[in-house]
């Protein structure tokens, strides 16, 4: 344990230094809220990489995903008065099953059909919760959810919500962590960097694209249903294809394959956002600008301009000591 | 309900709307033949052709041939810089496919977002092109608008056809579809063919999309709904035979508008996509099998 | 052990293996040669599960393997490697050979989740097994590095490091000379000879005739997608039809 204090001292310190600073600004509900919703994203772009990053299955449809797990948690709790921490459970195991089930075509394809494969599925079940009122409540959508009930614990303050969801982010992320450096993880990579030769040394490809699908809509839904919990309110608006987009761009902006990219991804696209939400005509553009900006400048993330920067100065001082070295000797 | 009159207007929308699928759709299937690419602006060429279209004919007063040329050119230009400026300087930095199809997608925002800054956040009226309400159509009475829609379409596809078959320029770029290293070694210039590869399809597009104009009125997610139901049907026809496109553009247009009609109207685009996910599922290569499992 | 057995593959009207039998037994190295587009490739990727032959029958072990997938195929014992390298470029040399036991590893998704001793214990023997494969195969001071940063020669030897770690009774090498140089040759044909020493039996494509007539037990030359000749290295040299094929057929 020492030597993992000791190897990531900088890291715990900067995670130390970000906590307190996130608890001061959150005792301002707004900003609990922001702090809690960056958290949720978090978990979506985590559950992306797994995905995308480590699986290299593209989605531009988890905004379905997501609105499935906020839906089924929100009717659970509302309609049929399942307890609110077991609903959120059930929302995110039913999103399982829905990542399950659009994984078994999904992993047959490649390319552009697995693109659109994902488009449809989110643009159906954006236009199912936009046209089933009776039910999702069409474009108006729900608002008045219930706080969530912790084991006794009620989360009702955005302060208390966000502490709990910044919770669940750390145990997402050790998950990833932990299934990354599995034989299952390895299996993964193995698929997006070469499926015929995976397949080979005796991977089934599918079964473990379908799993990585699987593990991914779980984590989905459960943010889904965390959203639902923190802003009391869910309508289609927030579930639409745009918002599909912008998880893929968090995670590229944050660095696929990396611990801390997924947080700093949802943390710059949220903020920029929140920035400029008086100027919303100008929000879409600017997101956009964005995401071109990431793809052309920084294919590699922030993280990746953080590793590069490292480098460069490694070089740097690889060089100066090899220059006084070359100066002692002369 | 199934009386003749209501039939014939059902079909005169059908393939209207069917046929506007059918051409973006052979524009899809071009760009993936010439550039294995899959681009998600194509809506938004077709939404900004309808803007630039309204802004000739109706803020400078242009004549409707001369909107309609104008705006093929400047939409032929938009495609044609998108492949050279953009897509092509991705690929060259080693971008694999999903971040261009991340590119298109951002273009696509950008394109629905710039609009309602540059033109207006509503929807804008296109002026009617014709002095006449509706003409007389076997026994019903069908707003001209309509037919054009219809027509230019047919047009756009035969001489898309005809340019593909029929032209040096159209072998040229079929040659380089199949082989590019062949191509460029008997003199074909590989990367000027997919800018305008990409410049005809969004062309195109945005003809229509003037055209859709008085029909459906001006606005920045125009082509949103339009473009995926006209992949859909390239997909379901086979993706990358504009042949199939055709098909399966006025296939979807059916369904959609006898589903509206005899079924439900809020349900005709979930529909859409439910076919579409079925589809991919049983049979992905579509109705003329093109290769898409690895 | 591996029987085939009247194989024939058509590929549209092109017919790439015809009528192919032959027989490879316990702990042999057993070359196929042949001119190029001799459909040895093919022959290979039919009895790794890549292709389901036309007509014929794969025996391994006295079981029948033909068209089944090539995950299952490596569970029943073989494995192979590939003529234009096939590897996980970004991940290390240390972790492509872990890859290559996912066969002969259980621990599950919840094992990960909740890093479970079974999953703990299993690491760390694959970790020392991997070691040892990348030892025996020379690039064990190699094996932090990415799997791309090798030079040609090791990303030739990790691929068969690779392919052992799936305990394969049988290994199929596809080219495993092709661009190396002289030096290079010479070390890998001492490694094919050890590892049929170590109790793996060998099938064997290869261009180089002098690495295969110094290994190889046995030697079945196909051209055209039919067998003309079978018989040891000597023979083989000997076998007028086998000389004509090599003249005539332009390589």
């Amino acid at each position: 344990m020492k030597t993992f204090v000791q190897k990531n001292l900088k890291a715990i310190i900067a995670v130390a230094v970000l906590v307190v600073i996130a608890l001061v600004l959150a005792q301002k509900t707004y900003y609990a809220l922001i702090i809690g919703l960056i958290g949720i994203y978090a978990i979506v772009a985590d559950s992306l990489d797994i995905l995308f990053g480590y699986t290299g299955q593209i989605s531009l449809g988890h905004a379905g995903l997501f609105a499935i797990g906020a839906y089924v948690t929100t009717l659970l709790r509302m309609r049929l008065g399942v307890p609110s921490l077991v609903a959120l459970v059930l929302g995110a195991i039913v999103t399982m099953l829905a990542g399950f089930l659009v994984a078994i075509p999904a992993s047959k394809l490649v390319k552009h059909f697995l693109s659109l494969l994902m488009i449809a599925f989110g643009q159906m079940v954006y236009l199912i919760v936009n046209t089933w009122t009776p039910v999702t409540g069409g474009s108006l959508g729900i608002g008045e959810i219930p706080y969530l009930n912790v084991f006794g614990l009620v989360l009702n303050s955005n302060l208390k919500c966000a502490i709990f969801i910044w919770i669940l982010v750390a145990v997402c992320m050790l998950v990833k962590y932990r299934i990354i450096n599995s034989r299952t993880g390895r299996a993964f990579i193995a698929i997006r960097e070469n499926p015929v030769a995976a397949r080979g040394l005796g991977i089934d490809v599918r079964r473990y694209k379908i799993m990585a699908f699987a593990i991914s809509a779980f984590l989905t839904g459960m943010a889904g249903g965390l959203y639902a919990y923190l802003r009391g309110f869910i309508s289609p608006e927030t579930f639409n294809g745009t918002q599909s987009t912008l998880f893929m761009t968090m995670l590229l902006f944050g660095g696929i394959t990396t611990v801390a990219g997924p947080v700093i991804g949802s943390a710059v696209l949220l903020l920029v956002k929140e920035v400029f939400q008086s100027l919303a005509l100008y929000q879409g553009l600017i997101y956009a600008v964005f995401i071109l900006i990431i793809l052309f400048f920084f294919p590699n993330g922030a993280v990746g301009v953080y590793y590069n920067m490292q480098a460069a100065m490694k070089k740097k001082s690889n060089k100066k000591a090899e220059e006084q070295e070359v100066a002692k000797n002369a | 309900m199934f009386t003749f009159p209501v039939i014939l207007r059902l079909v005169i929308g059908a393939l209207m709307i069917g046929s506007v699928y059918a051409v973006l759709g052979m524009g899809y299937s071009l760009i993936y033949k010439a550039t294995g690419l899959m681009n998600l602006a194509m809506g938004d060429f077709l939404m900004l052709g309808a803007f630039v279209g309204l802004t000739f004919y109706k803020t400078l007063g242009l004549n409707i041939y001369l909107s309609f040329i104008l705006t093929f050119v400047v939409m032929f230009i938009v495609g044609y810089v998108t492949q050279r400026y953009l897509i092509t300087v991705l690929l060259n930095k080693g971008a694999s496919f999903s971040y261009i199809i991340l590119c298109t997608a951002g273009l696509s925002m950008l394109f629905q977002n710039g609009v309602q800054l540059i033109w207006a956040p509503f929807t804008l009226q296109f002026p009617a092109i014709f002095s006449k309400a509706s003409v007389p159509f076997l026994s019903i009475k069908v707003a001209p608008e309509n037919l054009l829609v219809l027509a230019i379409a047919t047009v756009s596809a035969v001489a898309l056809h005809f340019f593909l078959n029929k032209t040096r320029f159209g072998t040229a770029m079929r040659a380089s579809a199949l082989d590019q290293t062949a191509a460029s070694s008997v003199g074909i210039d590989v990367g000027l063919t997919k800018g305008i590869t990409w410049g005809l399809s969004a062309a195109l597009a945005g003809v229509l999309g003037m055209a859709l104009g008085p029909v459906y009125g001006v606005y920045s997610a125009l082509g949103a709904m339009i473009a995926q139901k006209a992949f859909a049907g390239a997909v379901t026809g086979g993706y990358g035979n504009i042949y199939g496109a055709v098909i399966g553009g006025l296939f979807y247009g059916f369904v959609e508008t006898f589903t509206a009609a005899y079924v439900s109207t809020a349900y005709k685009d979930v529909i859409t996509f439910v076919i579409l996910i079925v589809i991919l599922s049983v049979a992905p290569n579509g109705i003329f099998k093109e290769k898409v499992i690895e | 052990m591996l029987k085939i057995d009247h194989i024939t593959i058509k590929f549209g009207g092109l017919v790439a293996n015809n009528d192919v039998c032959t027989e490879i037994q316990k702990g042999q190295i057993f070359g196929l040669i042949g001119p190029n587009g001799a459909g040895k490739t093919t022959l290979f990727n039919i009895v790794s599960g890549f292709y389901a032959p036309t007509d014929g029958k794969v025996i391994f072990n006295g079981e029948e393997i033909q068209g089944l997938p090539s995950n299952v195929i490596n569970g029943k014992g073989i494995a192979r490697t590939y003529q234009n390298i096939n590897l996980f470029k970004k991940m290390t040399v240390l972790e492509n050979v872990m890859v290559g036991c996912h066969g002969q590893t259980k621990a599950n998704l919840a094992d990960a989740i909740f890093s479970t001793k079974k999953k703990r214990l299993e690491e760390e023997e694959s970790i020392e097994k991997c070691h040892e494969i990348l030892k025996f195969m020379e690039i064990d001071h190699l094996s932090h590095l990415k799997a791309s940063s090798l030079p040609y020669g090791a990303q030739r030897r990790l691929e068969i490091a690779r392919a052992m770690a799936s305990n394969p009774q049988l290994l199929l090498l596809d080219e495993p000379a092709a661009g190396m140089n002289l030096s290079e040759k010479d070390e890998l044909t001492q490694t094919i000879l050890k590892i049929r020493d170590k109790g793996y039996t060998v099938f064997l494509v290869e261009h180089n005739m002098k690495l295969v007539m110094r290994v190889c037990d046995n030697i079945c030359v196909l051209n055209h997608g039919i067998k003309i000749a079978e018989g040891t290295p000597a023979e083989i040299q000997a076998n007028p039809e086998v000389i004509a094929a090599y003249l005539g057929g332009g390589k």
